[in-house]
């Protein structure tokens, strides 16, 4: 049993999170649970600060809920609550970034249920490693969008279409049109004869 | 090319910018009005039922196996008053012993831990007799319990008070013949700022690794030899950080939810059958 825990417990966060913390490449850093830590930190500052990166797929999955839970601990317990803000300190080390977290990202959620992220898969990539005695070895990485929504971007992927092309709709749709702006003019002209 | 106009009069804008620069959008950031504490639901249901949480482990929750025990334990609530209290309050429980003269046993002590969940749901009680500390495990839900009263409404800094098993014996004695307390309903539940002084090493477990707010310097009393050997111990403070691996054990505001508002609805059906009046739900810093 934990010394002391947290004082009230927050709503569930809506994303897959797995049963069991993943193993992330710590490239340098020797592999621990506080490398792994230090690597997502160094993605929940960048994701907080670009609103929109590209990882690797696990990382990017590995990721996500730190995120959620960062903006989540903004939603409910605000910028003025004992552990938010010590979360929120260490999470973004650099200061203006906490600023922005309370200021720009927490006011659009508000009113909102989690979740306040979306990952997209993209194509994965084959990139050459090296070459050994004319042997080409490449390898392949799958590649992760990692965003927090509402970000100025344009949209990653097509907002759906409602409009068919078939010919018939574009008729009825162009009729409507052209009900429409005959209604206002009657409207116009009456009030204007008055 | 053909192009009907009518798309731009149909169509909606399906993307919006919310930036602090977007005001439209920005002032619509108000807090939510707190829906729980309107339908009467606790806000430190975590802390008075303990018993009624999920497992910390992921794999062991079965929603099955807990609605089941959840009903055998709200039956046993109508039978017995089971009172609130926390880690750090001071309890008595009268326990049925057919082997004693008088039937009956009572014992009581300060509540040092409060463990498991569901139906084995435990706490340990502490009072030191003849100076003999002596630590009584009770299950909450142990038939052979007569009666559970809270002497002294408060908490501790700690929500595990085990260590007071290598504090100084005048931490952990309390009499026997003390008067209950009663606590004023609707005022927040005092916490007792005292902070324990632990006898010297060695003690039964590092103590002073954890992170625990209720010892008082433990590194001044410390012999040259525990000194030099605890310097060594590398501390993992950084676990706290860990957002997710906390979210794992610990449980949520929907399940909390959703456990209430079943209890209240028990309530209200044993209520309305007129067999009983006793609450099962309540708070004491919450009443109204």
């Amino acid at each position: 049993m934990s010394a002391h825990r947290v004082a009230a417990s927050l709503p569930r966060i809506g994303v897959t999170i797995g049963h069991t913390p993943q193993k992330l490449k710590t490239g340098g850093i020797e592999p621990s649970r506080r490398a792994r830590l230090e690597v997502l930190r160094r993605i929940v500052t960048r994701t907080v600060r670009e609103e929109r990166v590209e990882l690797k797929w696990n990382r990017a999955v590995e990721a996500r809920p730190y995120v959620e839970r960062l903006i989540q601990l903004g939603v409910e317990r605000g910028p003025l609550d004992e552990y938010t803000a010590e979360m929120m300190e260490w999470w973004l080390p650099e200061k203006d970034l906490i600023t922005k977290m309370h200021e720009v990202i927490v006011p659009r959620f508000q009113n909102r249920d989690s979740p306040f992220t979306s990952l997209f898969r993209l194509p994965p990539q084959r990139l050459q490693q090296f070459i050994q005695n004319k042997r080409e070895v490449w390898k392949r990485y799958d590649i992760g969008v990692l965003e927090i929504d509402g970000n100025p971007f344009p949209a990653i992927q097509a907002a759906h279409q409602e409009q068919s092309d078939s010919i018939l709709d574009v008729l009825l749709a162009d009729a409507l049109r052209n009900h429409q702006i005959t209604l206002q003019e009657k409207l116009e002209a009456s009030t204007e004869s008055k | 090319m053909f192009r009907p106009a009518a798309r731009e009069v149909v169509k909606l804008p399906t993307r919006y910018f919310s930036c602090k620069s977007e005001p439209t959008r920005a002032v619509t950031a108000t807090k939510k009005a707190s829906r729980e504490e309107i339908a009467g639901l606790i806000p430190a249901f975590p802390e008075i039922y303990p018993d009624f949480l999920q497992s910390p482990v992921w794999n062991r929750r079965n929603a099955l196996k807990e609605e089941l025990e959840r009903q055998d334990m709200l039956e046993r609530r109508m039978n017995i008053d089971i009172p609130e209290f926390y880690v750090g309050s001071i309890v008595a429980v009268t326990s049925s012993d057919k082997n004693l003269g008088s039937k009956e046993h009572r014992f009581v002590g300060i509540c040092i831990r409060r463990e498991k969940e569901g139906l084995l749901h435990q706490f340990t009680l502490r009072n030191t007799i003849e100076n003999i500390g002596v630590e009584v495990l009770y299950d909450l839900y142990n038939p052979t319990i007569k009666k559970i009263e809270t002497l002294k409404l408060e908490k501790r800094l700690d929500s595990d008070l085990s260590y007071l098993v290598d504090a100084l014996p005048e931490y952990s004695t309390f009499d026997f013949h003390m008067e209950p307390q009663a606590h004023p309903a609707g005022t927040p539940i005092p916490v007792n700022e005292c902070k324990v002084k632990l006898k010297n090493p060695p003690w039964t477990r590092r103590w002073e690794i954890s992170s625990y707010r209720g010892i008082d310097d433990t590194w001044t009393q410390a012999t040259p030899w525990y000194k030099r050997k605890l310097h060594k111990t590398l501390v993992n403070d950084y676990e706290k950080y860990d957002l997710i691996a906390n979210y794992r054990t610990s449980s949520t505001k929907e399940q909390e939810v959703f456990v209430q508002t079943q209890m209240q609805k028990f309530e209200k059906e044993r209520h309305a059958a007129g067999l009983t009046r006793r609450r099962i739900l309540k708070s004491a810093a919450s009443y109204k």
